[in-house]
């Protein structure tokens, strides 16, 4: 996790470099603002709700209230779990509305695989296959608040403050919900190839 | 782990052409109005303060303890005003538990700093506190009202919470000027006339918070595609 910090950090301070000159009344910054976060904001929402329309609109919105904001930022505040709060909240607004939950997770079953994936033999490839389609199912089953800790944390790179930050809760439950989660994936993963291992 | 996904490359070109043609002001224009907002509420608070009696309403009581009663609201005003109008380092906001703490002990505050007082000097006559309670609220409602103003459509999180202390914070400087207005202290006119209205500014921001604090979707602004498929 400590690498995938790193990987994103350089962007994070850039992204809060340029809300910064954005907010002082530099124009050109919003879209480099965009050119930041807009990839990371539709990563996070097409694994979530599995819609591209819908995702970009999310990405749209959650831009355009950046916008609006402009005169309240803050110096120095950290963009990143902001714009993924926000992000969140129209996501959360957006199913309540239509009441309607859907859940796709092809690219959380990714983000899992390359957690918890060996080092893979191609005949192996088969038997892994199906342990993926077991931790799907277990991530499903998942409770959305795990989900998606887990999600910030692993696929999206952010710390786990600015997890704690973009979902409103403390870092402490940030790591719990990510930890049980992850158990949660590994269990599903380990019964699999129990039951893979004695037929 | 890299993030595979890109969004549409003409999605660009939308909010950023959305963006221009809604225009926000800078930080330092919203700063300038978000003042002279305040100072507007302000003046409107004293104005109102003066014409319900000013400070000679007061005057029953011993002017040192007026003096020390109104210094100490004012340092619970200043306090509350810092936690519930600004928002620390983060553009998420306080924690919850900071606003949940502030809404929550502002009425406890209120009753035991008035209180201390009682007994301590003769009253100058006795009132149930309905003046009080609608001084309070007449000159919170206008602090409440800029505050409200100054953050509407801004608040990611505890929204609800945010907006009970705003109202307490609103409360507690409205009780400033009601100490120096109101000479009594005994526990059942403090309870009625001076911690009812804080809590019921509370409960009034408290409903307000989400409708008016929180963000709100862009309607009509974007394209809406995905809204009308979700």
């Amino acid at each position: 996790m400590a690498a995938q910090v790193s990987e994103h950090a350089p962007q994070t301070n850039a992204a809060t470099l340029a809300m910064d000159r954005y907010a002082a009344g530099d124009d050109r910054a919003f879209g480099e603002l965009y050119d930041l976060l807009a990839p990371r904001l539709y990563g996070f929402l097409i694994r979530k709700v599995g819609d591209a329309a819908l995702a970009e609109d999310l990405v749209q919105q959650t831009l355009l209230q950046m916008h609006r904001a402009r005169a309240t930022y803050v110096t120095g505040a950290d963009v990143v779990p902001w714009a993924f709060a926000i992000c969140r909240r129209l996501l959360i607004d957006a199913w309540r509305k239509q009441r309607r939950e859907s859940l796709s997770s092809d690219g959380e079953i990714e983000a899992v695989a390359h957690a918890m994936a060996p080092d893979l033999a191609p005949d192996a490839q088969v038997q892994w296959n199906q342990t993926l389609a077991a931790v799907e199912e277990a991530l499903t089953r998942l409770p959305d608040s795990q989900r998606e800790a887990f999600v910030l944390l692993k696929q999206e790179g952010l710390s786990l403050a600015q997890a704690a930050e973009a979902l409103g809760t403390t870092v402490g439950n940030v790591k719990v919900r990510a930890h049980r989660a992850y158990e949660a994936l590994r269990a599903a993963a380990g019964q699999h190839r129990n039951r893979a291992g004695s037929e | 782990m890299q993030n595979d996904f890109k969004p549409d490359p003409s999605l660009r070109d939308r909010v950023l052409a959305q963006a221009s043609q809604n225009p926000v002001p800078t930080r330092d224009v919203h700063t300038r109005r978000a003042r002279l907002g305040y100072a507007a509420a302000l003046v409107l608070s004293l104005v109102i303060f003066q014409a319900s009696g000013g400070l000679e309403h007061g005057a029953g009581r011993p002017a040192h303890l007026t003096a020390i009663i109104a210094l100490g609201s004012l340092l619970v005003a200043g306090i509350a005003a810092r936690l519930a109008l600004t928002a620390g380092p983060s553009m998420l906001g306080r924690h919850r538990a900071v606003y949940a703490t502030l809404a929550l002990s502002l009425p406890v505050v209120t009753y035991g700093w008035l209180t201390a007082f009682a007994g301590q000097y003769v009253e100058p006559f006795q009132r149930v506190g309905w003046r009080c309670v609608g001084l309070t609220l007449a000159i919170a409602g206008v602090v409440l009202v800029a505050a409200l103003r100054d953050r509407r459509h801004s608040v990611v999180h505890h929204a609800g919470w945010q907006g009970a202390a705003i109202g307490g914070a609103a409360a507690a400087w409205a009780s400033v000027l009601v100490d120096l207005w109101c000479p009594l202290t005994n526990v059942a006119h403090v309870a009625f006339g001076h911690v009812l209205p804080v809590v019921l500014l509370i409960a009034v921001g408290t409903v307000l918070g989400p409708r008016i604090l929180a963000i709100r979707p862009v309607v009509g602004e974007t394209g809406g595609q995905g809204a009308a498929k979700a």
